[in-house]
Formats: structure tokens, sequence, C-alpha cells
């Protein structure tokens, strides 16, 4: 009978590992996390491949300065709060376009109810077809916890577009919500 | 607000939501990340090269830069004008005995003080093992004195050109001639000499950076003035391995068979040899050796000899029955005979050589290439002949002055034994005459002598 031996590190070895340039190590992390942050970088990214670009960034970022890493607090956080920035420099660069929306348009009825209908696959396909404007503050505030201050500083805008942008993403990913159930019905 | 229903339901659902990224990301990351690597591997080899020819360089101009233990500088007080330096300057009127004294013993290995070298009129501070590995001429006007090949600078022997030598330092192989100009506008004939006999080493690139100051005239003029070409003095054995040649046809030893010999003459002699032009010598000296020429051979001759020839007779006697009869024959006959001979011509002779020698050298040794005219001079002689009357050999004397001429060659090999001192050793070739006929010898003779010269030179300035 063949045994397989797995021998699962826990995540200060691997970070002790990655210190130490150790491939095997940084195998594991990326394994580890790879898939996570892969719904980050989607969530921020207009495709998948500028996704990968960023999550690849990423770790690059996360291998160099692992070595920074106090071992205090959430490691996972901080790998996503440098995924998120990653991704956020790379909307910089880009100099993407921030555009302001108008929600007239918007008429969102109860959506919480909805939620329930969806995948989680269906949510992020919809985050990721927000509109940019949306996408960065609806990401930020709601998913990555940053105040409209944070967002603002980040984006460069003022707090106050942060805050209704916030609200008209939020109304418009409600919206797509309930088009995209009664597609479904 | 985040804390609504609707945020937190997001939330939920990606947070347990992985998507998983392309196969190759890893490797892409890893592969991204290598240039980071190799760039540190790369700076850090730039690192250690940096540090590598910075040291070498540093080693380097340690080694050929003058320090303040490790310099050759001609230095006087008397240049400089502060007061201590005046008062330098009445110190450097010693005497040039005084001051070429403490140079030679500075040479000899003491390490003068800082002090020490503004006093003395040329301070030579430089550690054997510089010395024995500079190959330097330079001077510090960073004029080139020698673009050329050093050696002809050296061997250039020019009367106007060469300057006065200040002082000189042999250790081994090195060595090293300082010399000090008359002028300011000499400073380009200021030359720093060193001779290791590379000749085929780019010497400039060896040499170490010497300080050069001027001298001030008084000073110079306190030194010996006279421009000085080096004198070559070699005092040396003379082993000379000759076989003559009669040159009388007549001769009656080559007609009876005798055959010259290889022998052996040895002597002394003394050359003296002056720079000429570039590497170019001129010689000339005496050698005074006795030359022996030997002979052997067996000589046959013929020689009349009695023979008694015995003749026996029996007589038949019917009384006395058989009677023996002997009866005796004397005659002469011709016997040849043979005799070994040895002969021997001696020459008390004196060589007066007049040649020229080109001069190079290799490695530790100095070489040169040596041919002359010679003038044979005997002022005694003997010689050895066969009295055919009585088969004796019979010696004569002469004390009649004979010449002869003659050409020698030779490849002279030196080794610098010290200061100025060199040992060395020249085979070579010799082909004279002498003219015994004008003695009271019966026929000239003619040589081709093998020579080999054992000697010591010494050099004077």
């Amino acid at each position: 009978m063949w045994y397989k031996i797995q021998y699962k590190m826990n995540i200060e070895d691997l970070i002790q590992g990655c210190i130490k340039e150790d491939r095997v190590c940084q195998r594991e992390l990326y394994k580890l996390f790879a898939g996570k942050m892969m719904v980050v970088c989607l969530r921020y990214a207009k495709d998948k491949m500028e996704a990968e670009d960023i999550l690849q960034e990423g770790f690059i970022k996360i291998y160099d300065n692992i070595s920074k890493f106090r071992m205090q607090g959430s490691f996972e956080g901080w790998i996503r709060r440098i995924m998120v920035n990653t991704a956020i420099n790379k909307i910089r660069a880009g100099k993407r376009h921030f555009e302001e929306l108008d929600d007239r348009m918007m008429k969102v009825s109860n959506s919480q109810d909805v939620l329930d209908n969806f995948s989680a696959k269906d949510i992020l396909n919809l985050i990721s077809e927000m509109p940019a404007g949306y996408k960065y503050v609806f990401n930020m505030f709601a998913i990555e916890g940053f105040s409209h201050k944070e967002i603002a500083d980040s984006l460069g805008i003022e707090e106050a577009s942060s805050r209704s942008q916030y609200a008209k993403a939020k109304k418009y990913l409600q919206q797509k919500l309930i088009e995209l159930q009664k597609v479904k019905l | 607000m985040k804390n609504d229903l609707f945020e937190k339901q997001i939330s939920e659902k990606l947070d347990q939501f992985q998507v998983a990224p392309s196969r190759d990301l890893f490797n892409d990351i890893m592969k991204a990340r290598t240039p980071q690597v190799k760039k540190a591997f790369w700076s850090t080899w730039r690192v250690l090269s940096a540090l590598l020819i910075t040291a070498t360089v540093s080693f380097n101009v340690y080694k050929l830069l003058p320090t303040q233990n490790d310099e050759i500088a001609f230095s006087e007080k008397s240049i400089v004008s502060d007061k201590e330096n005046q008062e330098s300057a009445q110190e450097s009127k010693v005497s040039n005995s005084t001051s070429e004294q403490g140079v030679k013993n500075e040479m000899l290995g003491a390490i003068p003080k800082k002090q020490n070298r503004k006093s003395v009129n040329a301070t030579f501070k430089s550690s054997p093992n510089e010395i024995a590995k500079g190959d330097i001429v330079e001077n510090n006007n960073a004029n080139t004195l020698f673009n050329g090949n050093v050696f002809e600078s050296y061997f250039n022997a020019n009367s106007k050109n060469r300057p006065t030598i200040d002082y000189e330092k042999h250790d081994g192989n090195s060595h090293l001639y300082a010399f000090v100009t008359e002028s300011e506008k000499d400073i380009d004939k200021v030359m720093v000499n060193h001779m290791k006999n590379k000749l085929f080493v780019p010497f400039v690139n060896h040499f170490p950076k010497l300080s050069l100051i001027k001298v001030e005239q008084q000073k110079i003029e306190s030194v010996n003035r006279m421009t000085k070409k080096p004198i070559y003095i070699d005092l040396f054995q003379l082993n000379s391995f000759s076989k003559p040649v009669i040159s009388n046809s007549q001769f009656q030893l080559q007609n009876m068979g005798a055959l010259a010999t290889n022998s052996a003459s040895f002597g002394w002699g003394v050359n003296v040899e002056l720079p000429l032009k570039g590497r170019w010598n001129v010689f000339s000296g005496v050698h005074s050796f006795n030359l022996n020429n030997q002979y052997k051979g067996q000589i046959k001759y013929s020689e009349n000899e009695e023979k008694i020839t015995k003749t026996t007779r029996f007589i038949n006697d019917p009384i006395k029955g058989v009677i023996t009869v002997e009866s005796f024959d004397t005659s002469l006959v011709s016997v040849s005979k043979s005799k070994n001979i040895e002969l021997q011509n001696s020459y008390k002779l004196i060589q007066i050589p007049l040649g020229m020698s080109y001069n190079f050298g290799y490695k530790s040794f100095e070489f040169s290439l040596n041919a002359s005219a010679m003038l044979n001079w005997s002022r005694e002689q003997s010689f050895q002949s066969i009295n055919w009357q009585n088969d004796q050999v019979n010696k004569t004397e002469s004390s009649n002055i004979l010449f002869g001429l003659g050409v020698n060659a030779g490849i002279k090999v030196y080794y610098p034994l010290s200061n100025h001192f060199k040992v060395f050793v020249m085979p070579g070739i010799q082909s004279y005459s002498m003219n015994g006929v004008k003695s009271s010898y019966s026929h000239n003779e003619s040589l081709l002598a093998k020579q080999l010269q054992v000697g010591i030179r010494y050099s004077v300035f």
C-alpha cells in the first residue's frame, strides 16, 4: 500500500521558508492564497488577464517583502492589502478614467433577498462588469473595508465623491441583480 | 453603510470563493523574480570585482608610487624655502663624500627618517624588494624620458647627454643609477636608470615613479661634474685550447707523420671596455699567456745493422766420425724503426685585442657579443726539433720579438654579483699565426684556438 505523506506547514513555517527563498514554501504560499487573491484581483481588473497581471505583481511584492511581515495580525489580510494596493496602483498607472455616474436611471427595489439566488461567481461577474467608478469604490468600501477617506486618498478623489459613488455603485449592483434574477426566472 | 446586510452578504460570498489563476502563473512569478535574484547576484559580483580591481590598483599604485619609506628622491634642503629647510640647507653643504657615504649607507638598507631626507644630497628610500621588482625610469615632471628602449638610453654614452651619476644602487640583479643634471633645462636628461636586463619587457610600465627634485646649481657643482661614462674593467683567467697548423709544408714533422695535438695554455688578461654608442662598447686590453703547441707522432726511419749469419756443416770422417764445422758471416742490413716523439713549441705571448662588443640582457644575465682584432707579440719562445743526425730532440730558445695578427670572437655572459662586480665567462675562438721563421725556428705556425675566459668585471663610473 502506498501512502501519500503530506506535511502541512503552518503559515509561520511558510513565511520563514519564503524569507529564505525556499521555492517549496513559495509554491505552497501561492497555492494557499492564489485562488482567493485572484478573486480580489478580478474584482478590480477589467478582465482576467489584467487580474493575473495584478496577481503576479502582487505575489512578487509579497515574496520580496515577506520579511517585513511582523507576524502580527492576519497574514491573509496583509496579502489582501498588498493585492488591493497593487490593483489600485495599476489603476493609477493606467490613468484609468474614474467616471462619476448618474444614478437617475436606477430604480432599486429590495435586493437583499435576491442575493441568495446568486452564486459568488455571479456576483463576481457583476462586480467585474460594473463601471470602473463604481467598482473600485464598492470593492474598497463594501468588501475590503476601507473608509471613504482612505478610498478618496487612494483614488485621488474627494471623500464625498467616494460616498456618492459607493451609493450609486450599490444601487447599480442591486439593480443588476434584480435584472439578472428576472432573466433567470 | 458597510454593515448593511447587502454588503455583508456579498463579502461573505466572495470571501469563500476562489478562482484558479493560470497554471503557469507561479512559474511566471518566479521568472519575474529571477532578474532580481540575478541582479543581486551580479551586484555582488560587481562589488567583488570592484573591490578586487581597487585592491589591485591600490597595490600597484603602492608598489609603483613612492611613499614615505619607499621612494627615491633627490632632495635638497636648499630648494625649500622655509626656515627649517634653510637650516637643512646648511647641513647639505657637507662634503660630497659624506653625502655619498650617507646615501650608500641608506642604500645598504638603512631606512632614513623623513627629516633626514632633506639633509642629504640624494636620499635613497626604497626597499630592496621594490627595487628588485621595479624597472622604472620616470621623473616627477611626468616627462617620458624613456619612450624608447631604456637600454638604449642606458647604453647611450654620448658624453654630452649622459648626466652625472649621483649615486647608484645595486640589489641583486637590479641596478639603479641615479643621475643629476646641471640645470633645470636638462631635467629631461635626468635619468634614473634601472637595468634589470629585461630586454624584451616594456620597461615604462614597470618602473616605479621616482621623485626627482631639482638640485641647486651650487650643489651640483660640488658633485663631480665630469660627464662620466661607465668604465668596465675585466680581469680574467684565460684558458686556451689550441691545435697548431704547420704552415711550412716542408716541415719534417709532417713528412714524418707527426701530428699536432690539442694543447692547453693558461694565462690571464685585463680588458678595459668603454661604452661607445647605443649598445656598442669598445674594448682593449692585455692578455698574457704561455702558448704551448704540442706535436705528437711516431717517426719511422731505417737503420743499418750488422747481421751475423751462422752456417753449420758436417764432415763424415771414417776415423773420427762426423765432424761439425761452424762458420760465421757478417753483413750490414737496413732495418725499419719507429720512434714516438713529443715536441713542444712555446711562446710567451702577449695579445692586445682591439674590438667591439654588442650588449644586451636577458633575465638576470647580461650578454655581449665580442669581436676583436688581436695583435700578438711574443718576446720569448722555445722550439723543439729533431736532430736527424742522432734522432735526438733539440730545444732552441729565442728571445726574438715576434708579431702576429689574429682575430677573436666570443660571447660573454655576465652575472651581476654585487654593487660593481659581475662574474663572466666567455667562450670563444681565436685564430692567429706565429711567424717562427723569423725566430730560430724553421717554420711558421697558425692556430685555431678555443678559448675560455673566466673572470670578473668591475664597473667604474
